[in-house]
């Protein structure tokens, strides 16, 4: 009886730990909108440089800024402009890395498939080139991941 | 002479002192002479300075007690691991050339078997698989910048991996031209 009793408290105590090292992931996905020309968003101009030296545009604007909590190995959605969107699956977080399926998508078209580690805090990015056909900017996709 | 328009849009590249030098001139000489593009461009610095002190003030508050010390000791390790290698190359000279291939081979048989996954493979930062008419990217683990990428797997049609050396950011870009795929 007492060793049930003390298998079931340790159990709980390991569901109880590895719950608490898996709770708290945020995930932040910022749509930014680059063009060739035009004023840039103050909230960007720290990485301005950068952006610029990734994507070769001058101007960028944000267009959508969403930030929330996700459950680990639950697929969560956020919707990007131009009909896109960005399906994540949390999966781990190892040595400070949090492991992720990431797949953007545009309509029912696939564009990225990726499992990907991005260091806590760190901050990843996409980007889709400009359509010829419409004309439109490019859309940069700034995907971070923090886990406090 | 550069208008109000043709200044306003080139005031970012201005401050980040990425116009051609002549540029840069023509854009200082319209700044001192006209009022609201020189408060524009106050604005744009006080901006600049407001996220710069704040991360600054970010910076300050973080532990690095630790990192010279990991430094120093990384930086032992590779001068042991440099006298190491003299060491040996002064003992292979006087070893025969057979015998010192024959232990070479013996070793790396014996790091093999040693490093030989116990439960299947497990590649980390290498491409996996790939569905067919995907590109698929081999990423390096060794480097940890704080936004550095590890890519297990990769799989898209017309993409290209980019990244920025300073700060290890990774970007992941689609040409527009995609495959249509039963999703």
């Amino acid at each position: 009886m007492v060793a049930h009793a003390l298998g079931v408290a340790l159990l709980a105590t390991i569901a109880v730990a590895e719950a608490s090292t898996l709770d708290g992931l945020r995930i932040q996905v910022t749509a930014v909108r680059a063009a060739e020309s035009g004023p840039s968003d103050p909230l960007l101009v720290s990485i301005r440089p950068r952006l610029r030296r990734l994507v070769g545009y001058r101007a960028f604007q944000i267009v959508t800024r969403e930030e929330r909590q996700c459950d680990w190995r639950a697929e969560a959605r956020f919707v990007l402009p131009g009909d896109r969107q960005l399906q994540l699956l949390p999966k781990s977080i190892d040595d400070g890395v949090v492991r992720m399926q990431v797949r953007l998508l545009e309509g029912r078209r696939r564009l990225v498939d990726t499992n990907v580690g991005v260091m806590n805090g760190g901050t990843m990015m996409f980007g889709v080139g400009r359509d010829p056909r419409i004309g439109d900017d490019a859309l940069i996709i700034l995907l971070k991941a923090e886990m406090p | 002479m550069a208008t109000c328009g043709d200044v306003t849009e080139r005031i970012d590249a201005f401050i980040d002192g990425e116009l051609e030098p002549s540029v840069s001139v023509e854009v200082a000489r319209h700044l001192g002479q006209c009022a609201p593009c020189d408060e524009t461009m106050r604005a744009f610095l006080e901006v600049r300075d407001a996220i710069v002190a704040e991360s600054d003030r970010a910076v300050s508050t973080l532990d690095l007690s630790t990192v010279w010390p990991a430094i120093d000791r990384d930086l032992t390790r590779v001068a042991e691991q440099v006298a190491w290698r003299a060491r040996v190359a002064q003992r292979r000279r006087g070893l025969p050339r057979g015998l010192a291939w024959g232990a070479v081979a013996a070793l790396a048989a014996g790091m093999a078997l040693f490093l030989r996954p116990v439960d299947g493979p497990r590649l980390r930062g290498v491409a996996v698989s790939s569905p067919p008419g995907t590109t698929v990217a081999k990423v390096s683990t060794a480097r940890r910048l704080p936004n550095h990428v590890l890519i297990d797997r990769l799989a898209g049609k017309d993409i290209a991996l980019r990244r920025e050396p300073k700060s290890g950011t990774t970007m992941i870009w689609v040409n527009h031209e995609v495959e249509r795929s039963g999703w």
